[in-house]
């Protein structure tokens, strides 16, 4: 599935919160959404998946305009997608199974329930999540949930992932699983788009990295092109993002350039 | 001048704000209409409109109980004290009808639930924008229209209507217990009496009316619980306002449909 952004803009009475963000993600592609705190990431990943829709510009699935499709088909459309929100918004009023379930059961009710629970095991082993999933989200740690969420967003076996931050609070192990899981999804041409700051995905999954901040695009680039780049902004910015305020130019590029986690 | 031209301004403000408020709400109310008539079609799970009918109007069967056989009483004793003085005392169960069941029954229940099921509505669905939790069902290509609000509609238009009954029942049967505290009356007689002074057109009026307020209860607790934006500090007064708003409403409409009534007979 392409998903493809023509000069989006969102504003609301207190002023611009993106700007012109013209970008596009092919099928099989990974792009890597970078910027600060409040630079615009979660909101622009909203907008992509059609979860909110621009004020400016257009958001095109498979080059068919979102704005002028029926709600029906948008929704079709949005099966196609798994999203893994930044605080993993699970629905508090559901059990973790139901969680997990409930898109399945609500878009194929005649579905077989063995074959849906056969996924759900699947996919906890794969994630290595082992919690007792008849309790309620709000028993989960903050790491449990990201990964309950990331499990929702595969149920379905979408075309298209956004993910927002999906490391933040998983510990090293389960983040080296989503790693894998996500190496996966990618070599059977699925498409992804991450807003992170691991080093890891950036280095190992990124195909392009969109580098925004207060809104604005600073760079849209292939991970080469971003590490050659010589806009001071942009190289400030990586290197905050990654933590590395002293020493950034070098480490930029082993980042980036390098196919190992430097951190590893 | 520039005082004046200000307070012109924020006037002017206001109006257009109104409108554009009043406008939008109605289409939210449409949507909701349209996404009904699509779920009844669909016969959908129907998991989500039991849970709102069981905690609408199965969980507010005690107080509704309470406070019909209470009215009744309160109706039947003023009605046996005062209309023999005027030689009206034939008229006791005309009125008992009319009070309780084209006024007070679908008013009274319509307050307690606006004030119990929408507060609750308009607060779970806030907390739920706050938390992301809306934006994850559209993610998942679940519209909460359909799948909260609508069953939400439904739920509570339906537990209306039949609290309504429930309550003309209970204040019925109350009216009938102070009377033969008081005097001697047979059980058949009276029930006999009330029901000659009850018509068709009575129990339609009443119906209506629970249905109406029904409808309007579930569309203003829904469309606040949307209101929510960011924080959740927003929720309780977004609370507030839905019963502020549904009060306001509700009276309107039972008058409306009042005169309409005395229009028509």
């Amino acid at each position: 599935m392409t998903v493809e952004l023509r000069q989006v803009g969102y504003s609301t009475d207190e002023g611009a919160l993106l700007e012109d963000v013209t970008c596009e993600v092919r099928e099989g592609e990974c792009l890597l959404v970078m910027g600060p705190s409040g630079s615009g990431k979660t909101l622009l990943m909203k907008i992509m998946a059609a979860i909110i829709p621009p004020t400016e510009g257009s958001v095109l699935f498979d080059h068919a305009q979102t704005a002028t499709m029926p709600d029906r088909e948008l929704d079709r459309n949005r099966l196609r997608h798994g999203f893994v929100f930044q605080d993993a918004a699970l629905w508090q009023n559901l059990s973790v199974l139901n969680n997990l379930t409930l898109a399945t059961q609500y878009h194929f009710p005649k579905r077989d329930p063995g074959e849906t629970q056969r996924r759900v095991d699947r996919l906890c082993r794969t994630l290595a999540f082992s919690e007792d999933l008849m309790q309620r989200p709000a028993r989960l740690s903050a790491g449990e949930r990201k990964t309950a969420a990331i499990i929702r967003s595969m149920m379905l076996n979408p075309e298209i992932y956004f993910m927002d931050e999906p490391s933040g609070g998983l510990d090293s192990a389960t983040t080296n699983h989503l790693l894998s899981v996500l190496k996966d999804l990618k070599s059977q041409g699925r498409s992804l788009v991450i807003a992170s700051h691991d080093s890891a995905i950036a280095s190992q999954l990124a195909d392009s990295i969109l580098v925004i901040d207060q809104g604005r695009v600073l760079a849209y680039a292939t991970v080469e092109q971003l590490t050659r780049t010589t806009d001071t902004r942009v190289r400030q910015i990586l290197a905050d993002v990654f933590d590395l305020s002293s020493t950034y130019d070098a480490d930029i590029l082993d980042i980036l350039g390098n196919n190992d986690d430097p951190f590893a | 001048m520039m005082n004046k031209m200000l307070f012109l301004q924020n006037i002017g403000t206001r109006v257009f704000e109104t409108f554009r408020g009043f406008a939008y709400a109605m289409g939210f109310f449409f949507l909701v209409l349209r996404e009904t008539v699509l779920y009844i079609r669909q016969r959908k799970s129907r998991r989500v409109l039991t849970f709102q009918i069981l905690f609408t109007a199965v969980e507010a069967l005690p107080v509704i109980a309470i406070l019909s056989v209470g009215l009744g009483a309160i109706i039947i004793i003023q009605g046996v004290a005062l209309l023999p003085q005027f030689g009206q005392g034939q008229l006791v169960y005309t009125i008992l009808i009319t009070v309780i069941t084209r006024e007070l029954g679908p008013i009274l229940t319509a307050f307690i639930i606006a004030a119990r099921s929408g507060t609750a509505i308009a607060t779970e669905l806030g907390n739920m924008v706050v938390s992301h939790e809306i934006e994850a069902y559209v993610a998942n290509g679940i519209s909460p229209i359909s799948y909260l609000v609508v069953p939400r509609f439904l739920g509570v238009t339906i537990s209306l209507v039949l609290l309504n009954i429930y309550f003309n029942i209970f204040g019925l049967l109350g009216s009938f217990l102070v009377t033969s505290l008081v005097a001697s009356i047979d059980v058949r007689d009276y029930f006999f009496n009330v029901l000659n002074a009850l018509t068709v057109m009575d129990v339609t009026v009443s119906l209506l009316k629970s249905a109406v307020s029904g409808a309007i209860i579930s569309t203003v607790a829904t469309y606040y619980g949307f209101k929510v934006e960011q924080s959740s500090t927003e929720v309780p007064v977004m609370a507030i306002k839905s019963v502020g708003q549904s009060f306001i409403l509700l009276i309107s409409a039972n008058a409306f449909l009042t005169v309409m009534y005395y229009l028509w007979v």
